[in-house]
């Protein structure tokens, strides 16, 4: 099957069978997830994408789901500038790069955060702890989430 | 396409009338909710869907949650982190808390309420929770209506669906509770049989345990919920005497002979720990 999808912007057409994975569909397009591999699960974190606003892991995704939707990919959210704000807090706070877990931190992170801007310090380090990794991060990204719900907070007053 | 096999039809209604209409119209097809529980296959990156399959990711109406004076109507399509996000008091802090403790994040967008109660192998990580607060379900097919308590699906295993029929809605009543308690034992890493959880709400009074809903929940072996103890443990004063603990604690492990399959002994010492741990929780109250 074929079909439109607003993939990272742009207006694009997918082929795939109905049954396959979102994950395996995206990484027959050039320069996404072409370089992971998948748990098939929805569990490992390194596949997600936001598909209508909402982090989802692609490899449990059915293909037939996403017609006429739009998907953000990790690479997509890279080009933004809402990335670059938080990767630049993130950095501040001390982050150092993780071939491993860091895209997929960030990407999850700040999916949760844009879906509750109001998160307790322990729920974030549960999501945080939804990344397998023993890169040593965590503390890191949970300070750097801290900071961003702080400033978010901030602009919101400004604007009421 | 994969050679040989024919492709899916994939129907993807945009309500729950056009759904219940394309059940009858294809009796076997199978109803796709939120699909977290469909696995893929490794090798060949194809989920396996049935020949016909019902999407209900369209079907907006099923995601309604509709707030009356005695009872919250939630919509079987609704994800777990749409209810997640549900300020206010409106959702029972017990449900919340069960919610934010299945899969991940990402999977608790996808994860309905509807799929959770209606797994096929094991008995979803809701169903106690629902158990407990009262909750009923609303079956739909082109014919009507009916509900069905929690009691039934306990009882049978299953939710007991007859052919055309669909989960629509699940009704909880109001009710204000002073303490909830949610403790689960394994995460979705953990094999299955190893995972147990404690739900429990409690309401107090003048330093009485007035009134006391608890159960524990083996996704593969079934429910343990004993209305004997807690109708026992209701109306004691707190701390609890240890002579009610102790019958409490025997009635439980006695019970776990009605289960169907046999719980390991690690299990059953695991149940028994977290026993002692709510009534010197509810001590500590």
């Amino acid at each position: 099957m074929k079909f439109p999808v607003i993939l990272n912007g742009d207006d694009v057409t997918l082929e795939g069978d109905a049954r396959e994975t979102l994950f395996a569909v995206l990484q027959r397009q050039d320069n996404l997830f072409w370089e992971k591999t998948a748990c098939h699960k929805g569990t490992c974190g390194r596949c997600h994408v936001v598909l209508d606003g909402r982090e989802v892991p692609s490899c449990v995704v059915p293909f037939f789901l996403v017609r006429n939707r739009e998907v953000v990919t990790p690479e997509g959210f890279r080009q933004t500038d809402e990335y670059q704000q938080f990767r630049t807090i993130l950095d501040d706070a001390g982050l150092v790069e993780c071939a491993e877990c860091t895209d997929a931190q960030i990407f999850h992170l700040f999916s949760f955060l844009e879906l509750f801007p109001h998160a307790s310090p322990k729920e974030c380090r549960e999501i945080i702890g939804e990344i397998p990794c023993r890169c040593g991060s965590r503390p890191v990204l949970e300070r750097g989430a801290e900071r961003w719900m702080e400033l978010k907070e901030v602009a919101r007053d400004s604007r009421r | 396409m994969i050679p040989g096999v024919e492709a899916p039809l994939v129907y993807s209604p945009r309500s729950l009338a056009e759904a219940l209409a394309l059940f009858v119209a294809n009796p076997q097809a199978q109803i796709f909710a939120g699909g977290t529980s469909w696995s893929a296959d490794a090798d060949s990156s194809m989920i396996l869907l049935a020949p016909v399959t019902i999407s209900l990711s369209l079907a907006e109406d099923m995601r309604r949650i509709a707030y009356g004076e005695r009872y919250i109507d939630l919509g079987a399509a609704i994800s777990l982190n749409q209810l997640l996000a549900v300020g206010g008091p409106w959702i029972p802090d017990l449900l919340k808390r069960a919610s934010r403790e299945i899969g991940t994040s990402a999977l608790r967008n996808l994860a309905t309420l509807g799929g959770n109660l209606c797994q096929k192998e094991i008995i979803g990580d809701l169903v106690p929770i629902f158990h407990l607060l009262g909750g009923q379900l609303e079956l739909r097919s082109l014919k009507g209506s009916r509900w069905v308590t929690l009691q039934q699906v306990v009882e049978e295993d299953r939710v007991p669906l007859t052919p055309g029929e669909v989960v629509s809605r699940i009704r909880i009543p109001q009710e204000a509770w002073d303490l909830t308690f949610y403790r689960k034992i394994g995460s979705i890493r953990t094999p299955s049989d190893e995972r147990l959880s404690l739900s429990a709400l409690v309401r107090t009074k003048n330093g009485q345990l007035e009134q006391l809903r608890f159960s524990f929940h083996f996704p593969f072996h079934g429910l343990v919920r004993v209305r004997e103890i807690e109708a026992e443990l209701s109306g004691q004063n707190l701390p609890l005497s240890s002579h009610d603990r102790s019958h409490a604690l025997k009635r439980l492990e006695e019970s776990l002979e009605d289960l169907p399959t046999t719980v390991s002994t690690f299990q059953r010492d695991r149940m028994l720990h977290m026993t002692r741990w709510l009534f010197t929780r509810l001590d500590d109250e």
